[in-house]
């Protein structure tokens, strides 16, 4: 079958291609059948089971800390029969009839997720005709992962995109507590007027999460958190627009889903592989480490983005004559986030444009050229 | 930044190599040095398999993908400490060892991936921090009173006395050549390793409190006896000395050469040791016909080539798929110009008071042996003479042992190798309780990586004996 014991299964990278999902390594270097590694899976397996037997055990974790089914051979060299094993044979003073693992049941959460619920039997009937429609609620912190059971029953019946075309309309007022909107289905839309926590959008697969200040608020929205740390983890698809500040690793493993923000902490983009993320003020240090794909617009008022990305990344203007169609893009693109939020920042920029376009950076991994960037730009757009 | 695809993302690239007519000219290694970040990014490409073949192969078994992780994140001087843990002379290991057969050649990616360029990445980590000023940490060492002497400065005896020297041992080194290094010195040219890099060597030796006592030939500017006496114990890294000859007609005529007294004149000339300047064996203006198909008939092939030889001929009996030498080697002895000959068995040398050919049959290559080699036959009626007005035999050596071991009681195998074997109480300990050997005297002519394992072994096989 071609395995060469190199212990890296967990990594995706197997270089015999067993083990992987890359497919190089699969179509060019895997010397086997895909039955091969079933079969080799199931004898593993019987094997494991026989030698279960013969010690006497059921399961796997009724071995944990059975150091009397071990015992010592004699080493062969004079430095291996000094070795003095007592304390890696100990039973750890533990009687043999107490438990050798945590047995305890598992710490039940405090949020109940009573909100979710009631969201879900608020909107099944609109969501089991897909008709569409729109509902109001307020949050508050303790309420984790709100729009996730809305996600889940959409993804149900419809998949990702199914109900793009009759979207549920959810209206908030208030703080959300952790991952808001985590894992959004394509018609799934969820204006929150207030702030969120950490991992807003984490994992989103699409739809669109959009953040605004509460109205009459008299701060700096662009210099004002609105998000918390880790958002749009591993996101696949849809948008996320919020009229404030996101905090580090903003857009981590970001890798389909579309987004303006108005600024981001330390880490942004990292090992982000695809999509489009605008930042219309500050970021913190190390911008796109790791950074392999999808690509970036950031407002460098200051001029001091120079200090602050990481050099995975390349970063050229996007004033200059040849790249209208990144300067169209970008504008678009603000356009669409003043629509949904009411940005004071964004409308400053647009009504500014012809100056604060020359301020603003593409970020873009080394490797990929102009062109293909665009390219992807009308897919993520189509 | 650690890459998982690195492998597939980075193809394996050597460092640059000196095009074949600029390095021709010059007696200077053919392979430059990684950047910092060459060498991270080609270290990078390593998968760290958890069954590390490169690292079983090494016969040192260095700590490879360890070491490649610590280039890879910049830290040269760790990787230099773990790098020396194990190996006496990693940065002569990583220009001369074959590594097409070793540790490169069992790497998972030289299946279809292109290995990882460990030997060029070895080199350039001690290089590297040497150059950074790092010398080996021995400020911890306690000191045990013993004292030991070793015979022979080549690769076994430098391996044996680090190891020594870094268990607080006293080490003396008897060389009767004028610079330490065996065949590091005299025998591979300098076109696979610069003599400076020797001579550096010493000095770290030097610094960590080996004493070295070169011109001094042990059973001749000094009785074996005296050293018995003054030490506590010795080990014995003499090398293997005795040229193979062709046993053919012819061979005793002016012009016939052996290879290592050719290598060796030449490392003389060019560094001045030469006692008398018509030791210089010179193939300058001469069309000279090389026999034997292994390293050291490549190092003859090349000098000669440098020294401005009209033409130079490899005749070898098997074909080119049955080489003994590294396939590297052969392909660098090609773009230099060397002509090969395959299958042509010497059988005279012929000439009225000089060497004026060489009479040579073709051979076709009759069943594999009890060895899987296939033996050459000759074709009748294929006699050729190839003209030439010098021949240089490299036929391997055979052990040559002191006529003085058996006054001191050291057995001989049956072909005339030390008798020290690695499984007993002391590793490497002779019939002689007292004295220890390893390398090319005790496996017959090896490798230099082979002589510093054995060497290395056989310091604790004498600290086992020692009891310290
Ligand atoms: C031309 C040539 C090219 C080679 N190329 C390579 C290569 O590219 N890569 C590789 O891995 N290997 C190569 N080898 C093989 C390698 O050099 C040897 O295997 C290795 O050097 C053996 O080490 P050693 O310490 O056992 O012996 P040596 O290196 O032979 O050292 C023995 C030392 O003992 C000294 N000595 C002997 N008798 C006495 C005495 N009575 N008193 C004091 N000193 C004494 C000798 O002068 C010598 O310095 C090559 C060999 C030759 C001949
Ligand atoms: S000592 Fe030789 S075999 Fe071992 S890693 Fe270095 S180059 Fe490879």
């Amino acid at each position: 079958m071609g395995c060469k014991y190199l212990r890296i299964c967990h990594l995706n990278n197997c270089a015999t291609g067993v083990a992987t999902q890359n497919n190089i390594l699969r179509m060019q270097h895997y010397k086997g059948e895909v039955q091969w590694v079933i079969n080799y899976f199931r004898f593993i397996a019987q094997q494991v089971r026989e030698l279960l037997a013969q010690l006497g055990c059921r399961n796997l974790t009724d071995l944990i800390g059975r150091t009397d089914l071990l015992s010592r051979i004699n080493g062969y060299t004079r430095k291996q029969q000094n070795l003095d094993m007592t304390a890696i044979l100990s039973d750890g003073g533990v009687a043999a009839d107490k438990p050798r693992y945590c047995t305890q049941p598992k710490n039940e959460p405090f949020d109940k997720g009573e909100l979710a619920e009631q969201m879900v039997r608020d909107a099944l009937p609109a969501i089991e005709n897909k008709s569409g429609g729109e509902f109001s609620y307020t949050v508050q912190n303790t309420n984790r992962s709100i729009g996730a059971r809305l996600s889940g029953e959409i993804g149900l019946r419809h998949g990702d995109t199914g109900m793009e075309s009759d979207p549920i309309v959810v209206r908030l007022t208030g703080t959300a507590g952790q991952s808001f909107g985590v894992w959004n289905a394509g018609g799934l839309h969820m204006y929150l007027e207030g702030d969120a926590n950490d991992y807003v959008g984490k994992g989103m697969a699409g739809g669109k999460l959009v953040l605004y200040p509460p109205s009459g608020s008299n701060f700096k929205s662009h210099e004002t958190a609105i998000i918390g740390n880790t958002c749009l983890y591993g996101a696949t698809g849809g948008k996320l627009f919020a009229a404030g500040m996101a905090g580090e690793r903003f857009a981590v493993r970001n890798s389909g889903c579309t987004t303006v923000v108005e600024g981001v902490g330390d880490h942004g983009c990292e090992y982000m592989t695809g999509g489009v993320v605008a930042v219309l003020g500050s970021t913190g240090v190390n911008f796109g480490a790791g950074m392999t794909g999808g690509f970036a617009y950031v407002y460098d008022e200051q001029n001091t983005f120079g200090d602050n990305y990481n050099h995975d990344v390349e970063i050229v203007r996007i004033a200059p004559e040849h790249m209208e169609a990144h300067r169209v893009y970008l504008r678009e693109l603000i356009e669409e986030f003043v629509r949904e939020t009411g940005s004071e920042r964004g409308k400053y920029l647009l009504e500014n444009f012809v100056d604060t376009v020359g301020k603003f950076w593409l970020i873009k991994p080394k490797a990929a050229t102009l062109e293909s960037l665009i390219q992807d730009m009308h897919r993520t757009a189509a | 930044m650690a890459n998982n695809f690195q492998f597939i993302d980075v193809p394996r690239i050597d460092p640059v190599k000196k095009p074949a007519d600029e390095r021709i000219k010059e007696y200077r290694e053919i392979y430059g040095q990684f950047s910092k970040e060459s060498a991270a990014q080609q270290s990078d490409r390593c998968l760290a398999c958890g069954n590390p073949y490169c690292e079983w192969k090494c016969p040192v078994h260095n700590y490879i993908p360890n070491w490649l992780k610590l280039v890879a994140e910049g830290n040269i001087l760790e990787a230099a400490e773990l790098s020396h843990r194990t190996n006496s002379l990693p940065e002569i290991c990583g220009r001369v060892c074959p590594q097409d057969r070793l540790c490169e050649g069992s790497c998972t990616l030289n299946d279809g991936f292109g290995a990882v360029t460990i030997g060029a990445v070895e080199r350039f980590i001690s290089d590297t921090a040497f150059a950074q000023g790092w010398r080996p940490d021995l400020s911890s060492v306690e000191r045990t009173g013993k004292k030991v002497a070793v015979i022979g400065a080549g690769p076994a005896g430098l391996g044996c006395a680090d190891v020594l020297a870094r268990n607080g041992v006293d080490v003396t080194v008897y060389e009767k050549q004028p610079e330490i290094g065996g065949l590091l010195m005299f025998g591979i040219p300098e076109f696979k390793l610069e003599k400076e890099v020797v001579k550096n060597r010493r000095k770290i030796f030097e610094d960590m409190g080996i004493l070295f006592k070169t011109g001094v030939e042990v059973g001749k500017d000094i009785a074996f006896q005296d050293i018995i006496d003054d030490y506590d114990a010795v080990f014995l890294g003499m090398g293997t000395y005795t040229y193979m000859q062709a046993g053919i007609p012819g061979e005793d005529l002016p012009g016939v050469y052996a290879a290592l007294d050719f290598l060796i004149s030449n490392v003389n000339h060019c560094w001045k040791y030469e006692k008398d300047p018509a030791d210089y064996i010179s193939m300058e203006g001469k069309r000279v016909v090389v026999l034997g198909g292994g390293d050291t008939a490549m190092d003859c092939n090349r000098t000669s080539i440098r020294q401005g030889a009209a033409s130079v001929t490899c005749a070898y009996r098997r074909d080119e798929e049955n080489m003994p030498g590294s396939k590297r080697e052969v392909a660098n002895a090609k773009e230099e110009g060397v002509k090969f000959l395959w299958n042509r068995q010497p059988v005279e040398v012929v000439g009225d008071d000089k060497v004026e050919g060489i009479k040579v049959v073709t051979t076709q290559l009759g069943e594999p042996d009890e060895r899987g080699r296939c033996r050459p036959e000759p074709i009748e009626g294929s006699e050729e003479v190839i003209p030439a007005d010098a021949v240089i035999i490299a036929f391997g050596f055979r052990p040559s042992p002191a006529d003085w071991f058996k006054d001191f009681g050291i057995e001989l195998d049956e072909r005339g190798r030390v008798k020290a074997p690695a499984a007993q109480e002391n590793k490497y300990q002779t019939s002689n309780e007292k004295i220890f050997a390893g390398g090319d005297m005790v496996r017959g002519s090896d490798l230099v990586v082979t002589a510093v394992f054995e060497g290395r072994e056989a310091a604790e096989g004498i600290l086992d004996y020692l009891n310290v």
